[in-house]
């Protein structure tokens, strides 16, 4: 029971932060590309406008599918892949020294270079949250039976 | 069609999985590849059932964001045609080169977007500081050094660094001051002497 509850909750966290982080961007798709072009990570223009258009919608939908419990599945795999992939854009800009915005939230100001250990907690605490619900709907459903 | 193909799975209950015997021979090219190896080896039953699962419940998420990434194309398509055609985060000619704001001599107002640690360090001679750490303790300064008819440039520390954009929307959305451009390759452009 006490389990069901933790899960329930952190179903509803990690689905509530990646609607907020997906809804707060995704009419903000310049200021956007502009955090991602700052990460030097990606080296075409083209493709940057394309990831701060789409990025947004998918975190937003993948939020929602994670608290509706719709595409459950695929959309755990989606915010895990993503704050894999954030994880390591974060800790790569650190240790280049980069003095840049996280880009996580539109309004945040928080430089990667001053808060790197909150945000990195961050960023792997909502990974480590993905991976558990993915752990535990795989497990209920390689036993046949949905929660 | 994908996108319901994948809803129909997400309903369906892995309960109602055929025992091993009523496996089809196509299943074993669907699931794991284990499967079929499992079933030929004469593995346990419960063992395959299991690997049968695990193959189905992979393939399943597989689907579902397959389907996802094609739902979140939809708005992204919609959102980013609006963005891209009708809005512009920051204005036409925001940032200038740094001959272009030389060429504008005495009437260009610099303003230091970086950390007061960096300010103090070295700075564009004439420059203010105003960073959004100390916003409100530093406006006061800016409106000391700044007049209608200046033109403001803004930097930070170089290319990759994003505060001088904050600044300059800043001024121009809470000060209503128009005349504002962002320093192109920031205080690294900067000639040393």
């Amino acid at each position: 029971m006490a389990a069901k509850v933790i899960l329930l909750a952190l179903r509803l966290v990690i689905g509530g932060v990646f609607i907020f982080a997906g809804a707060v961007k995704a009419w903000a798709a310049q200021d956007f590309a502009r955090e991602i072009q700052h990460y030097a990570i990606v080296p075409w223009p083209g493709l940057i406008v394309a990831l701060a258009v789409y990025l947004p919608w998918v975190e937003m939908l993948a939020g929602f599918a994670v608290v509706l419990r719709r595409l459950y599945l695929g959309a755990l795999v989606a915010i895990a892949g993503m704050m894999l992939i954030f994880t390591c854009a974060l800790t790569s800009a650190w240790a280049r020294g980069l003095d840049i915005s996280c880009g996580c939230f539109r309004e945040e100001r928080e430089s990667i270079r001053a808060n790197f250990p909150a945000l990195l907690a961050r960023d792997l605490g909502l990974l480590a949250g993905a991976c558990v619900l993915l752990a535990a709907e795989f497990r209920v459903r390689r036993r046949g039976h949905a929660l | 069609m994908f996108f319901n193909a994948a809803l129909r799975t997400s309903r369906s209950d892995f309960s109602k999985l055929p025992a091993r015997a009523d496996f089809p021979f196509g299943f074993e090219n669907v699931a794991a590849g284990s499967v079929g190896f499992a079933i030929r080896a004469g593995g346990d039953s419960s063992s395959a059932m299991s690997r049968a699962r695990i193959g189905e419940v992979i393939s399943q998420a597989l689907r579902q964001l397959g389907a996802l990434f094609a739902l979140a194309l939809v708005p992204a398509l919609i959102s980013g045609a609006i963005q891209l055609k009708w809005r512009e985060a920051s204005p036409p000619g925001e940032e200038v080169v740094l001959s272009m704001a030389e060429s504008w001599g005495d009437k260009v107002l610099w303003v230091d977007a970086r950390s007061r640690a960096k300010f103090e360090r070295g700075h564009i001679a004439g420059a203010v500081l105003l960073n959004e750490d100390e916003w409100d303790r530093l406006a006061p300064a800016f409106f000391d050094a700044w007049m209608p008819d200046k033109i403001v440039v803004v930097y930070c520390d170089g290319g990759s660094c994003d505060a001088s954009h904050d600044v300059a929307r800043r001024l121009r959305n809470d000060f209503k001051i128009e005349n504002v451009h962002v320093l192109k390759g920031g205080w690294d452009a900067w000639p040393r002497k």
